[in-house]
């Protein structure tokens, strides 16, 4: 019998249901009495539609669907950046140009910045299960692939440099000088020559106080093996017929191979099979029309089927209201329940 | 119909067909007698594969340090310390603005030619062209800063570069598509080209057999379309895209 995993990843390209699909299986955790936590960190903010959220984004907001109750989190670097300084109030990661400026929601520091943030919540302690909604795209899986090359940052020659320093005696001008001494003054020389005077000061202030925060980037980048592992994540790729060429399909499969978490499961969602092998077309183009769909989600499926141990299928949902969408997709949760506890 | 511009994004959610479009535009642009490059930003490994041409960031950085410094040695050895890849690896609006750098460049050199890119889905695109006003504003002054602002410029010169939107022929899709083009008007001053891809609903499929799930979807499809027409600047049906007859997309 399968754990209660920690944590359950969706990933897929954008408007395959991501959001909607992941939010479904939150409301089916919470139907089932567990404590959840929804983070989504899709910048096309469709949770807060979907769920009517009314905090600004950074907070987590408890909601209740009929009588149950979840908390929600849409992603914001920024207030990510203001925990992690919070937590040491010597760390004013906040208050540096550079990491404020790339802390932006479309600075580019996303992914990196919501690991830290699963982390955080993580450590609270709180939930039974959290559930991610990644950005779309394959984004998300080739941040966890390159995790270990942002470990070469924190590599032991430069922190060397840090670890003399103490916060008594740490001010940017013997940051400065330490940073020369460790053969990084290189880098510091040919930049000055390049760009402004102010940026290598903050560019170096931004690097003290990266460094001075690496345990918490490096909780982080440690969350990544958690997310590997199959005791403590399931991984959902959600692909739907309209959207995906089989081709890019298997792309991703190729990048979930290399996460190693045997827990890497396929989601075909907005199928139509059933209503399409049901119908009798009248005319030579509804025929060509059937068809067509009919091999489209043909192809993805056989491709699915064969690279992924276990295929979930969810029919598409066109109901007017998106909390009768919801439901359904959370109630077909439970066709799938002794595959997935 | 002739295309002034240098430079060509598609961009669009995830899975709408923008490889498929901005690869026959390509071919299109070719097939006018134009010099092209047909760039892929996106991450996606593709079926188009031979037909891109691809930068490879590490040389793309080095060939802009090697140029500003007049030094390869030099160039070389910071492109391949492990403290420069990582800065790269943490900060994808960082190698973004490589990747610009390298474009802009190769079209200041080259008059005639012209790039067409398979931009990354709609937020890694707003990352790109963040990326150049962002590092304008963290390097303050200088030469980078000098490129950067040219960089900066040239998205927004609608006289060198153009925007396609690719979207779906449903609510949601249509949504997000609108959001992209606002957003990008925001930040370049331009309005895309909308596109909406993957058009079902033709009047010959109505009638009683069609099964309730396909006749509301295409219910749907057909309203939404009546709203959203003049808004519209390409509506490519199913049937081009799916039966490999993309040639017949009547570009403007």
């Amino acid at each position: 019998m399968n754990q209660l995993k920690k944590f359950e990843i969706f990933c897929g390209t954008g408007g395959v249901g991501k959001t909607t699909l992941a939010t479904s299986r939150a409301l089916y955790h919470a139907s089932n009495g567990r404590k959840v936590l929804l983070i989504t960190i899709d910048p096309a903010k469709r949770l807060k539609d979907l769920l009517k959220l009314e905090s600004p984004a950074g907070q987590v907001e408890e909601i209740s669907f009929e009588t149950h109750r979840l908390d929600c989190l849409l992603m914001n670097p920024e207030m990510t950046i203001t925990r992690m300084s919070k937590k040491d109030s010597d760390r004013k990661l906040d208050e540096n140009k550079i990491i404020k400026i790339l802390a932006r929601p479309f600075g580019g520091m996303n992914e990196i910045l919501s690991l830290i943030e699963l982390q955080m919540q993580f450590d609270k302690n709180l939930y039974d299960v959290i559930v991610l909604d990644t950005a779309p795209g394959s984004h998300f899986l080739d941040f966890l692939e390159s995790a270990k090359k942002i470990n070469l940052f924190f590599d032991d020659q430069i922190i060397e440099v840090f670890t003399n320093l103490n916060k008594s005696t740490a001010n940017k001008f013997q940051f400065v000088n330490r940073l020369i001494s460790a053969g990084i003054k290189k880098i510091l020389f040919y930049l000055e020559q390049v760009t402004g005077k102010d940026f290598v000061h903050d560019f170096s202030q931004a690097l003290y106080l990266i460094y001075q925060s690496k345990d918490l980037f490096l909780e982080g980048l440690k969350i990544e093996q958690k997310l590997k592992n199959e005791a403590l994540t399931n991984i959902f790729f959600v692909t739907s017929p309209e959207q995906i060429k089989p081709e890019e399909a298997q792309d991703m499969i190729q990048r979930g191979k290399k996460l190693s978490n045997p827990h890497y499961f396929a989601v075909m969602n907005k199928s139509l099979h059933s209503e399409l092998i049901s119908w009798e077309p009248t005319t030579a183009e509804a025929l060509a029309l059937k068809n067509s769909l009919i091999k489209r989600e043909g192809d993805l499926n056989q491709n699915l089927h064969q690279n992924f141990t276990k295929v979930f299928t969810f029919p598409e949902t066109v109901s007017e209201s998106l909390d009768e969408n919801l439901k359904q997709l959370r109630n077909h949760w439970s066709v799938y329940g002794s595959d997935l506890n | 119909m002739s295309f002034e511009q240098r430079l060509f994004f598609f961009t669009g959610k995830g899975g709408v067909g923008k490889s498929t479009l901005s690869l026959e535009f390509y071919r299109h642009l070719k097939k006018l007698s134009h010099e092209v490059l047909f760039l892929n930003l996106s991450p996606l490994k593709s079926e188009h594969e031979k037909e891109y041409s691809n930068f490879v960031l590490e040389d793309c950085a080095r060939d802009y340090i090697e140029k500003k410094l007049k030094s390869r040695v030099v160039a070389t050895w910071i492109t391949k310390s492990s403290f420069f890849k990582s800065i790269l690896n943490m900060v994808p609006g960082f190698s973004y603005l490589v990747y610009l750098g390298k474009i802009t460049e190769m079209l200041d050199e080259n008059p005639k030619l012209k790039i067409v890119v398979d931009a990354p889905a709609s937020g890694h695109m707003l990352t790109l062209l963040e990326s150049a006003e962002n590092f304008k504003n963290i390097f303050g002054e200088g030469i980078v800063y000098d490129d950067t602002m040219k960089i900066a410029r040239k998205l927004c010169d609608k006289d060198f570069t153009r925007y396609f939107v690719v979207s779906l022929p449903f609510e949601i899709a249509w949504k997000e598509a609108v959001e992209l083009k606002n957003e990008l008007l925001n930040r370049t001053g331009q309005l895309p080209t909308m596109i909406v891809n993957q058009i079902l609903a033709s009047s010959a499929i109505d009638g009683e057999g069609v099964p309730l799930t396909i006749k509301k979807k295409l219910d749907l499809e057909r309203k939404l379309l009546s709203e959203i027409k003049d808004e519209v600047d390409l509506m490519i049906p199913h049937y081009l895209t799916n039966s490999h007859q993309e040639e017949n997309i009547a570009w403007k």
